[in-house]
């Protein structure tokens, strides 16, 4: 067994950490004392003698002092207009008088003087003093709050998530201007010690996820959480269910709205996308569009939605059985059509399907990689010769290609890119099932991705809500989208610790023109 | 003992027993029935549905004698323990024994109508897989799917209402043309289908509520299934004549065959697309059942490691009948072994324990 072991092991040792080498910083610190040239050496070998770690001496009031800081994260203009300027010009003795920056801070230990160093703060000792300050003087380079290109809207706001975990705290807050709104800081990561903030409404969000997703957060011991997207599946549930469990967004307003129904945000340094949780099969098919429209319009763009995940999962499935099995079941006009068409291809209708499905993936992920002129020629290609040219050898029917590429077009109705991938991978093995049994084979799978449904939970509130379980109050902003003033309740499945968000506002407001 | 986390209102009780009754009967029902109660086929459906709410009252009068426990857990509380053990082993042949017969009704229907060459272990191999996967859960699970495919109930019924077109209402006359005694042997037959109730021996602790809305529930459910069943029935009465009806074994689905929308033909594959969903959910609901008895059996509480093993010997059983005559024959002796455990032992269950005035008298927090 042992050799066996070793060969699937790859002969791999055991990662140990080499002895006398700790990852991890002394718990208790180290204070700094007032000699400055011992508190430099110690910063020099706490970070191993890296050669951006620079110093700048000089005299202040008539006593050495000296600035640290890492040259690769810190603004100079800033270190020499916020820091050395008004201390060169001062005869002032208190730093904290004379140094015009909002985030400066006293500190005793070097080592979480270390930690902020890294993160950009400039490090400023004094002779004799067994206290310093840190100085925030990180650069920042950051891009406009430009829309986001994979969650496009037609009516409403236009800006979105940046990499700049401060600028999307902003915009969340901008969007919520209650109290109630609470960010708890974590720095997740061995290595990467990467800024995360946990987002929330206090007086809405259920406790009890909070309470587990701090739980789970903290659980993690990685050494690299550099996103977003790698801390999500640290977290979620079930990683091998094909749905996903925590919508991703890059879009404030989704990000403010699903806070408002309880849900809670992840954001972090270098993400440019918030994570929600918990988050039900509904909330994906959701999109800012539907509230930014009317009730009737916004309820008819869900509803096509909803119908194209039926229509992605079974469509080439249905038609496979159909040309398979059911022949039966055309109406007899259209029987001689397809069944001349697909009279002519010798290959069986499940490898024609694979095939064409297939090369419709390959072209879509050519065609992200590509820039956009030539990305538009490969679609040329790719839709228009490709595709005739299928029919013509006699490869594929016509049906068939009509079939997938309606297939295509509804797997990327869905706003969330997620679950746009999890409903293509979804009708594979549908149309496998179909190219075996037929009806039944579709009717056995639809049967196991529902159980897979309403079995699948996000941090312990029911994926498939407000279906199942069923509770149709709920399905008046999850299936269609009724006029706000109807909305009197939130959606219960993040469990809110209010349900009423509207107070019959409608009819308040006749009263008071009568 | 029961956790919150596994209540189910009285509204998914209800809906829990109804995906249990309606199951294989849908397509069977009208010819069992017919040839013996002829053109009455509808009222013997009817009295069948007041006795298995009758044995359903049965099942609540003993569920409420014992809060918070489930069957099997005052079972040796009723018959003593060596007693109670070999009553509780019946049980559970009963619930295997049932659903291997309903998978084999299936994997007959299913080679007679669409594929005739498919080897049926594969059909119902698969079929218990997908069960397994549901079954393996506790009954909150359980209920959500079940009322989140209750919907497909009355698809079935919609797609049946368009034979209305073709109906004949003088084929009803004379009504009680067959004669009492005849449409007692008819109800008699028809129990078989109301059999699903007896998922109310597990469900019963597990229900929010006081007892009466148990009850309710209950009896709702059954009242459902009925109609259901009956409406089917005399459906079935009204577009086929008596003659008709003996010759064919699955009348719904010729009469659906028959219909032509202008969409889709052969709305009888579809029927059965969605028939075969309506039995997935019968077949989940005894595989339940079964692993549950089999689990306790054994003194084991959960019973998520027992489905699979339980599901493969329902799928021999259910593969091992290769014609008619055995299928009958197994049939009969599942018909009286459910006669016993679903008929006579509860009656006498309740009878011992109201005689003994055995029951449980700390009454269990409600939560």
């Amino acid at each position: 067994m042992g050799f066996i072991k070793r060969m699937l092991t790859n002969n791999r040792k055991e990662s140990k950490s080499p002895p006398g080498i700790t990852r991890r910083a002394p718990a208790h610190g180290r204070r700094a004392t007032g000699d400055i040239a011992a508190n430099v050496e110690y910063v020099h070998d706490a970070l191993f003698h890296t050669d951006d770690l620079q110093e700048r001496s000089f005299e202040q009031a008539d006593r050495p002092a000296l600035l640290v800081y890492l040259s690769s994260v810190c603004d100079l203009a800033k270190i020499h207009e916020a820091i050395l300027k008004p201390l060169l010009n001062s005869e002032d003795k208190d730093p904290e008088r004379i140094i015009p920056a909002a985030d400066m801070r006293r500190l005793t230990d070097l080592e979480s003087g270390i930690e902020l160093l890294l993160r950009g703060y400039t490090l400023l000792f004094r002779h004799e003093r067994e206290e310093f300050y840190a100085i925030e003087t990180a650069v920042i380079v950051q891009r406009s709050v430009d829309e986001p290109s994979n969650e496009k809207a037609v009516q409403g706001a236009h800006n979105g998530f940046i990499e700049s975990l401060h600028v999307n705290l902003q915009l969340v807050r901008r969007q919520i201007g209650s109290r109630n709104l609470v960010v708890r800081r974590y720095s997740l990561g061995n290595m990467t010690k990467t800024e995360a903030s946990l987002v929330y409404l206090n007086d809405l969000a259920d406790p009890e996820i909070v309470e587990d997703i701090d739980q789970r957060l903290r659980a993690i011991d990685a050494d690299n959480l550099m996103n977003g997207y790698l801390v999500l599946e640290y977290i979620e549930d079930r990683s091998f269910s094909p749905f996903p469990q925590i919508l991703q967004t890059e879009r404030p307003d989704r990000v403010a709205a699903n806070l408002l129904e309880g849900r809670v945000a992840l954001l972090m340094e270098g993400t440019s996308a918030a994570l929600l949780m918990p988050s039900s099969f509904f909330v994906f098919y959701q999109s800012p569009d539907d509230y930014n429209s009317r009730s009737l319009a916004g309820s008819f763009i869900r509803l096509l939605r909803l119908f194209s995940f039926l229509i992605t999962i079974t469509l080439p499935a249905y038609y496979i059985a159909v040309v398979s099995f059911h022949y039966e079941v055309i109406p007899m006009e259209l029987f001689y059509q397809i069944k001349g068409s697909v009279e002519r291809i010798p290959y069986p209708p499940i490898l024609e399907a694979l095939f064409m499905e297939l090369t419709i993936e390959l072209l879509r992920e050519a065609s992200i990689r590509l820039p956009t002129p030539v990305s538009q020629s490969i679609g040329i290609v790719g839709g228009l010769v490709i595709g005739d040219a299928v029919v013509r050898v006699g490869l594929v029917s016509y049906p068939m290609i009509i079939v997938v590429a309606l297939t295509a077009i509804a797997s990327f109705v869905v706003p969330s890119h997620e679950m746009s991938y999890s409903v293509r991978l979804l009708r594979f093995p549908v149309m496998i099932a179909a190219s075996m049994f037929g009806f039944i084979g579709i009717a056995f799978c639809l049967t196991a991705i529902f159980v897979h449904l309403c079995k699948l939970k996000s941090f312990g509130t029911p994926y498939f809500a407000p279906v199942a379980p069923f509770r149709i109050l709920d399905w008046k902003d999850a299936l269609v989208r009724l006029p706000y003033w109807k909305l009197n309740e939130r959606p219960n499945d993040p469990r809110p610790q209010k349900l009423v968000q509207e107070r019959r506002s409608k009819e308040g407001g006749r009263h008071d023109q009568e | 003992m029961i956790k919150n986390k596994e209540r189910i209102t009285p509204g998914q009780l209800m809906i829990l027993i109804v995906q249990t009754q309606i199951g294989v009967g849908v397509l069977f029902l009208p010819s069992t029935v017919e040839a013996k109660a002829y053109n009455d086929a509808w009222i013997a459906v009817i009295l069948g549905g007041g006795a298995s709410a009758a044995l359903l009252l049965a099942i609540w009068a003993l569920g409420r004698r014992f809060p918070g426990m489930v069957f099997f857990d005052f079972l040796p509380l009723l018959m003593g323990k060596p007693l109670g053990k070999i009553v509780h082993t019946i049980y559970a042949v009963m619930f295997i024994a049932e659903c291997g017969v309903i998978l084999a009704q299936f994997g007959d229907v299913v080679r007679d109508w669409i594929f005739s060459s498919t080897p049926s272990w594969m059909i119902l191999g698969l079929m218990l897989a997908v069960s397994v996967y549901m079954a393996v859960e506790n009954l909150r699970f359980i209920t959500r799917f079940f009322v989140l495919t209750f919907i497909l109930i009355f698809v079935l019924i919609l797609i049946a209402l368009y034979a209305y077109r073709e109906a004949e209402w003088l084929y009803a006359l004379p009504i009680g043309n067959a004669g009492f005694l005849n449409i007692l042997k008819g109800s008699a037959l028809s129990m078989n289908s109301f059999y699903g109730f007896e998922i109310l021996l597990f469900a019963f602790p597990f229900v929010q509520g006081s007892s009466r809305s148990v009850l309710k529930a209950g009896m709702y459910a059954n009242l459902f299934s009925t109609v259901v069943y009956a409406f089917l029935v005399f459906t079935c009465v009204l577009v086929f004549t008596p003659l008709e009806l003996r010759l064919i074994p699955q009348p719904i689905l010729y009469m659906v065959k028959a219909l032509s929308f202008t969409v889709f033909e052969r709305a009888d594959l579809y029927f059965l697309a969605i028939w075969t969903v309506v039995v997935l959910t019968t077949v989940m609901a005894y595989l339940y059942m079964a692993a549950k008895s089999v689990s306790s059996l054994f003194g084991k509480s959960r019973h998520a490691g027992t489905v699979p093993v339980v599901a493969a010997m329902i799928w021999i059983l259910a593969i091992y009948p290769h014609d008619q005559d055995m299928i009958d024959w197994m049939q009969r002796i599942v018909s009286a072994l459910t006669t016993l455990t679903l008929v006579v032992l509860p009656t006498l269950l309740l009878v011992i324990s109201y005689i003994r005035k055995i029951e449980r008298k700390e009454q269990v927090q409600k939560g």
